[in-house]
């Protein structure tokens, strides 16, 4: 059996949730992994291209994600990502 | 960040606990499973069960799509990762899930193109930089993630991608539930649900739990508030003798849930007749594979795959885990024999499983007395 690989190639830093619950009791580093933790991850819109935005998350790091399925995003329009793909726009379920 | 930090904070929590004990029966013994690994990881994370009053007991399910792929499947995904000039792209916690004798992080050391990928449209930008390779996308996940994939066989067949294919293992949550709540050994009171499921496709979904099996549900988010509320809301309806789907997080999921991914999975996907989930057997139904109109992305038509059935290992015991009839600490391997570090069971592989879950953040703080 291997050796468990580095945190870093169980998922993208993106994917990762960041901070413990408020009064920051000392939990370890979170390690989701999107499918088995079927992560969604809120992003926020930054820029538009035609059907991607590039959005960022909680730790500020910029991807690109598709919009197809959420329909008409603008900037600064807070979205639900999972595996790179818009599944539902914040505040208003698709 | 907004939505998420009002849902981590500590003075609610702990508001939202007494409001659970206060809500609560006296005397009486609620099980609440929570079907979603993501859960099982907030719950474990943020020792949410320290929270709750004795007799409201947290049962953990079989959510976790990496826990409940059969080594076989494994097996063929090396086997097809090991062909010559073949690229093979996975999420990152598929590669160290054990086959019957390997993982695939194991092939990829003896050289195997194996390469994680964060999304499956990262698998066809690899497929459209190497048009001389072929290029399959081992897809795995729940209705959360079955979009994804479909949104990205849509664009490769619009693009007329030619290298480009899909070992399908999506599974669907409803067949699964059915099972558990047909189980004879499974005495539940009512069910946390998946929220990011339910995104896709809405609470509707889960109508039958209440009306069929007469139990209730709370379709939750997955920051410690969100699951605390649920259990909240859950110990709510069990107290007042309510039986309904119930939707906390209302920020994200609707009754319908999302029309165009509904859309392009049903453009994309059809139901197999039966599918193999360890620890829970063959279940009708239960998964998806590539509909007629995309048989030129499935690997397993392009590729000869041995398709070979391997039995779960016999020392563990991950399906009476996933069925939440033991423990993790239950099990005879826990913590011994099977570790995150030498995983025998998927559910210690996957940081949602619920025995990682519990190895990780939980072992050390409560002493193994069942065992």
């Amino acid at each position: 059996m291997s050796a468990r690989p580095a945190r870093a190639e169980c998922a993208p830093g993106d994917e990762r949730r960041g901070e413990p619950l408020g009064d920051g009791h000392g939990a370890p580093a979170d390690e989701h992994c999107i499918t088995c933790g079927d992560v969604g991850i809120v992003m926020r819109v930054l820029e538009l291209d035609r059907h991607a935005a590039l959005c960022a998350g909680p730790d500020g790091v910029a991807q690109s994600v598709a919009t197809d399925l959420v329909g008409a995003v603008v900037v600064g329009d807070e979205l639900l990502v999972h595996a790179g793909v818009a599944i539902s726009a914040l505040g208003a379920p698709a | 960040m907004r939505y998420i930090d009002e849902f981590r904070d500590a003075q609610l929590g702990q508001a939202l606990a007494g409001e659970i004990l206060a809500a609560v029966e006296p005397g009486r013994h609620l099980k609440l499973m929570e079907i979603c690994g993501g859960h099982t990881h907030a719950i474990y994370k943020y020792s949410l069960g320290d929270l709750l009053p004795d007799n409201v007991e947290l049962v953990h399910g079989p959510g976790c799509p990496v826990c409940v792929i059969p080594m076989g499947r494994v097996d063929d995904a090396i086997a097809l990762a090991r062909t010559d000039g073949l690229i093979f792209t996975c999420f990152g916690d598929m590669l160290r899930v054990p086959g019957s004798e390997q993982t695939l992080l194991d092939a990829k050391a003896q050289g195997a193109d194996v390469r994680m990928v964060y999304s499956p449209l990262d698998a066809l930008r690899i497929a459209r930089e190497n048009p001389g390779s072929e290029v399959v996308f081992f897809a795995i996940g729940f209705e959360t993630t079955a979009p994804s994939t479909a949104l990205t066989l849509k664009r490769a067949k619009a693009e007329g991608m030619t290298n480009f294919s899909c070992v399908c293992n999506h599974v669907t949550i409803v067949p699964p539930m059915r099972a558990l709540l047909d189980s004879p050994e499974l005495a539940l009171d009512g069910f946390v649900g998946p929220g990011h499921v339910c995104t896709v496709v809405g609470t509707r979904l889960f109508e039958f739990i209440p009306t069929e099996y007469g139990r209730p549900i709370v379709i939750s988010g997955f920051e410690p508030l969100d699951v605390l509320q649920s259990i909240l809301m859950l110990v709510r309806q069990l107290d007042e003798r309510r039986c309904e789907v119930e939707n906390q997080y209302t920020r994200v999921v609707s009754r319908d849930g999302n029309p165009r991914a509904l859309e392009v999975m049903a453009e994309v996907f059809e139901l197999r007749p039966h599918f193999e989930w360890r620890g829970l057997g063959s279940i009708a139904h239960s998964a998806l594979r590539l509909s007629d109109a995309y048989g030129e992305f499935d690997a397993e038509q392009r590729f000869d795959l041995p398709g070979v059935s391997v039995a779960d290992p016999q020392a563990c015991q991950c399906g009476e885990v996933l069925k939440g009839v033991i423990k993790p600490w239950e099990c005879r391997v826990f913590g011994t024999a099977c570790t995150p570090e030498h995983a025998i069971g998927t559910c210690m592989v996957s940081p949602e499983g619920a025995c990682a879950a519990y190895y990780n953040y939980g072992r050390l703080a409560a002493p193994r007395a069942a065992v």
